[in-house]
Order: C-alpha cells, then structure tokens, then sequence
C-alpha cells in the first residue's frame, strides 16, 4: 500500500512544486498548467529520439514553451494572465492534437526501473526547487506573489520574473505529464483533466497541514502526500466516487475557511487562498 | 487538540458508515468493474455485463464500480485499489481502463484477469498481440461497425445523397481511423464528406448549424460525445429537414429517423460470458479470442421519417418491427 501510495506521489512531485511556484508564490492564476501538463507528455512522447535523458528534457522544454507562451501573452501582449491561460489552454490542446494525430499513442515501455526513474527525478527536482527557493529568482516570486507592483515602484522590470516563474512551474507540469504517462504506458488527450483542481486541493491541504508563511518546498510535497492519502482513504471506504469531485471542493472550502479564522489578514490579500 | 479530535471522530464515523453500506454477504467471486466516466453507453454495457452473470449465477457474484469521472489520477488510484483488493476479475470498459489496468498490474506483477468491453481497434494500442490469443492477462470485446454496409443501405434508402456531414469528436480513440474509412467509402460512392469535429457535447449545435443547408445526412458514429448531446442535431434536423442517422440505439428514443447499431447492453453481455469462462471454466483469458457483438441492425422511426425527409417505402413489412 505504502509503495503504491509513493509511486503515485511520486508522478506528481513535479507538478505540485510547479503549481506552488505560479500559484502560492506568484498567485497568478496560471490554469495553462494543464495544458503544460499535456503538451509536455504529447511533445515528449512524439519526439523521436525517445533514449536516456532526451525523453525528460523534451517533457521539460514542451512545458516550458507552453510556460513562455501564456507568460509572454500576459507581459508582452498585455493580455490578463485568466485570459491568456485560457488561449494558451485552447491553443496548445490542438497542437497536441495535431502532433499525436490519433487520440490514443501507446509508449514503449522503459528498461529501467519505473520507480527507480521516479524517485531520481523526484530527488532531482526537489534539490532544484529548494535551492531555487533560495536564490534570488525564488525570493523574487515571492515579492511577485505579495506585491505584483514591487518591482514597478523600484523601477524595475516584472517581466522576466513572471516569465521565468511561469516557465519553470510549466516546465515541471510538462514533466510530471510525461511521467504519468511513461507510468500508464499511453498518452491521450483528455489526461490533463482535473489536474488544475487537484494542484489546488494539495496546495491547500499542504498549506493548511504546514502553518507556516515561510516559503518551503515542504508544503506543496505534505499537500501532495495528504491529497493521495485522502483520496486513496476514500477509495478504501467505498466512498461514492459518483461525488468525488464535489468533495474534493468541499474539502478545499472547508479548509479555506478553518484557515481563514486562523490567518485572516493573509487569505485577504490572496486571492487564490493557495 | 479539541480540533484533532473532532475531526478524527469525524473520519472514523464516515469510515464505519462508508463500511457499513458497504458490508455485504460473502460471495463466490469479486468483479471490479472500472468505468472512465458516467455516461448512458457506458452504464448499459456495465448493465449488460452484471445483468448476464446474475442472471446465470444469482447471488454468487459481487460487483463494485470504480468510477473514474473523466479524471485519469483518479483512475489510477482506482486501478491501485483494485490491484490491492481481494477482486477475481476486472471489467475495464472502454480503451482508457483497459490499457492503465494492462500497464498498472503488468509493472505490479499482478494477474487478475481483465475482459475489456468497447475497445476499438485493441491491437493497435499493444492491449493484445494477436486477437485470437492476447498472450496476455486480457481478453475482451472491440468494438466495430461495418461503414461499408452502412453506408451502402443508407445509399439504397435514400439515393441522392450528394453530401454527407461527419459529426465527431476527435479526441476520442479510434474516431479519426473511423473517420478515414467512411472517407473512403464515401469517396467511392460520390458523395461529399464534410466533418465538423467537435469537443464538448455543447459545441455541437454551433458547429454544425452552418453545413445543415447544404447537407442531405448527418452521420453520427458511436461517439459519447455526440451521442450525448444528440438532442441538439436531432432538433437541427428537424428544422431543416435533414436525416439523421446514428450509431447508438438510445439515438431513436432521442428524435434520430435512422440509426443503424446493436444494443450496448450486448457488450456488457458479451464480456460477461468470456468474464465466466474464465472463473467458472477455469480457462485463460489468453486462450479466449477477442471478439466483435453481433452485427448492427437498422432501426427508424416512422413519424420522424418525413420531417428528416427520409422515405419508408424502401421499408417491406418484414423490416418494419414495434
């Protein structure tokens, strides 16, 4: 149980410390996620060249493009990031589409150890979300987050912070895609489905599980694990799955309202609440 | 800590009522039946598949239906649950459940048997080696309509069709191979193939209103996405005097003048033989070939002929059934 429990964990490690980059550190409402999420599997699952690290770096870089074109609509194009999520949601589905020509594409399995590949990515993406939380970039989200004017008032240009931001969180969505298929052994294109609320609902567990206001990668990895555990409870209990998303943002509210008596000011300010 | 444990109370009430709704007499077999979504094709094949067991072994079977809700994270979980639950056999109803249950027990070592329903084309998605032996833990029922015959009839029923509109979505497996072969079909026959590809069920009203006037038949396919929101073309072609001819039964009962089809109950039944050949017979599912339901039928409705301007004196008397 545990291991099956980690496994699944695991496929997700990518995409919660990408959703907690856009959506707890920058709280931009980044829905282009799910579409990250796909086109990182579908890019890297039609590219060629499918040995070693390759698969992984395309996964990556399809994210990213994705990251880039919703971030650059926003900063560039002027338009609001909901909206430009929205166009870059329906613009890259049909990209997809067209490179996966079918609905259904079969992956070859791997030779390596599934889990073995999972825990190294995991470990990989961690070290590098931890120290980028430290860095310069990852403090600069922050502020991002607090205070979308900050850099404005000191004279200095937004642009590449919410760029750079967007594209990282996406690149990770596209990776954590390509894992969840490489796992399944197919891609389609209805696997980003569910995908922006499950980010929200671990977040939220995370937040609510991790009280503190320091930025850690520690909250969106409890959120995952308590968004698995939870769900996998349910599934034991022979809860009605017919209700199952229903209860998930039942439990998003009523999480957000226990914090809210809790921390008040900070849940004012933030819009997503994540 | 007042707080820890009101909600620990609170789990553990929703754990023992959860378990008690679910406690049920010890049966001779446990069939995990795994739907992708709620939809009315698939809740008949999964009415078709226990309908047959039951009625062939009454109270030895329990059923449980995982429902994954059109969210594959949550299908994986499922299939995890299942791979640890005390379940003889899964039913995997459509391409999506079958292929993450393959993959899933495969990498766990796990050899429940799985009887797939409503596959499409299962070779080329690596489900099976061979369709007379899978060489696998799988056996099942793909899913195929005969285009050519179809067509060729709708040729005989109403012969100046000079343009046909594919209504279809995309996105779902083994709807673009289809879409090919009526292309070809049709190509052979003269006739105009227009295909408007739709995504969600309340796109399709939008979509098609423009190619209506210049069309004689809409065609739809076995499609859940169109098929669920049929009521849409049905009215369309109501207005403009348009046949409509679809591939699901239910179609009819919706306003469709032709529909040409076999009932998605029998691919429920169909898998719930090869499911007892396995658990009663004791044969494997690799030495159980995949096979197709019965061939369709044609069905039309006689009062919504003339207003989709379809004639019925093609119909003999032999043809025509309540």
């Amino acid at each position: 149980m545990i291991e099956s429990l980690l496994h699944q964990i695991l496929l997700y490690v990518p995409l919660i410390l990408g959703a907690y980059f856009s959506l707890s550190l920058m709280k931009v409402p980044d829905l282009s996620l799910e579409s990250a999420y796909l086109f990182g599997a579908v890019f890297s699952a039609t590219f060629p060249c499918q040995q070693g690290v390759t698969p992984f770096l395309i996964a990556l870089l399809g994210g990213a493009v994705v990251g880039l074109t919703s971030s650059m609509l926003n900063k560039i194009g002027n338009i609001p990031f909901l909206l430009a999520a929205i166009l870059t949601n329906g613009l890259f589905h049909g990209i997809s589409q067209i490179l996966l020509g079918k609905a259904m594409f079969s992956l070859s399995a791997t030779t390596q150890s599934e889990f073995f590949i999972l825990c190294v990515v995991s470990i990989v993406v961690l070290l590098v979300g931890f120290f980028l939380l430290k860095s310069h970039l990852g403090y600069s989200l922050a502020i991002y987050g607090n205070n979308p004017h900050f850099f404005k008032q000191h004279a200095v240009s937004d642009r590449y912070v919410v760029i750079g931001g967007i594209v990282i969180a996406n690149s990770l969505a596209g990776l954590s895609g390509y894992l969840f298929c490489l796992s399944n052994g197919f891609v389609d294109l209805t696997i980003g489905f569910g995908i922006i609320l499950l980010c929200i609902t671990a977040l939220v567990l995370g937040r609510a599980i991790v009280r503190t206001n320091k930025q850690t990668i520690l909250c969106p990895i409890t959120g995952v694990c308590a968004y698995f555990v939870l769900q996998d409870f349910l599934v034991r209990t022979g809860f009605s799955l017919k209700y199952f998303n229903a209860f998930q943002a039942l439990l998003v509210l009523g999480t957000l309202i226990l914090l809210r008596k809790k921390q008040s000011q900070t849940l004012l300010a933030d819009h997503l609440g994540v | 800590m007042k707080k820890i444990i009101l909600i620990l109370c609170v789990f553990g009430v929703l754990f023992f009522t959860f378990k008690l709704s679910q406690s049920s007499p010890l049966k001779k077999f446990n069939i995990a039946i795994l739907t992708p979504t709620t939809h009315p094709s698939l809740e008949q094949i999964e009415r078709g598949f226990i309908d047959l067991i039951i009625k062939e072994y009454p109270n030895e079977y329990s059923f449980k239906t995982f429902n994954a809700l059109g969210n594959k994270t949550l299908m994986r979980t499922e299939i995890e649950e299942i791979g640890r639950g005390n379940y003889d056999l899964v039913f995997a109803i459509g391409a999506g459940a079958a292929q993450m249950s393959k993959e899933v027990f495969e990498k766990k070592q796990l050899m429940i048997p799985i009887v797939f329903s409503a596959v499409p084309k299962p070779l080329n998605l690596n489900l099976i080696a061979d369709e007379k032996s899978s060489q696998n833990t799988l056996t099942g029922v793909k899913e195929v309509t005969d285009f050519q015959r179809e067509l060729s009839i709708l040729s005989r029923i109403k012969p100046k069709v000079n343009t046909l509109t594919l209504v279809y979505d995309p996105t779902l497996h083994g709807l673009q191979e289809d879409r090919k072969e009526i292309e070809e079909i049709v190509a052979k026959m003269g006739i105009t193939l227009v295909c408007v590809e739709v995504f969600k069920s309340n796109e399709i009203l939008a979509k098609s209103s423009p190619f209506i006037e210049k069309t004689d038949v809409v065609l739809v396919i076995k499609d859940n996405t169109v098929v669920s929101g049929v009521d849409a073309l049905v009215k369309l072609c109501d207005r403009h005097h348009k046949l409509l001819m679809a591939s699901e039964l239910d179609s009819v009962d919706k306003g469709a003048a032709l529909v040409f089809g076999v009932s998605e109950t029998i691919y429920g039944s169909e898998a719930a033989k090869k499911a007892l050949l396995i658990l009663e017979n004791g044969v494997l599912p690799r030495d159980i070939p995949i096979t197709s339901p019965p061939p369709e039928e044609f069905y039309f409705r006689a009062d919504k002929a003339r207003l989709q301007a379809l004639g019925i004196e093609f119909f003999s008397k032999e043809d025509i059934r309540d």
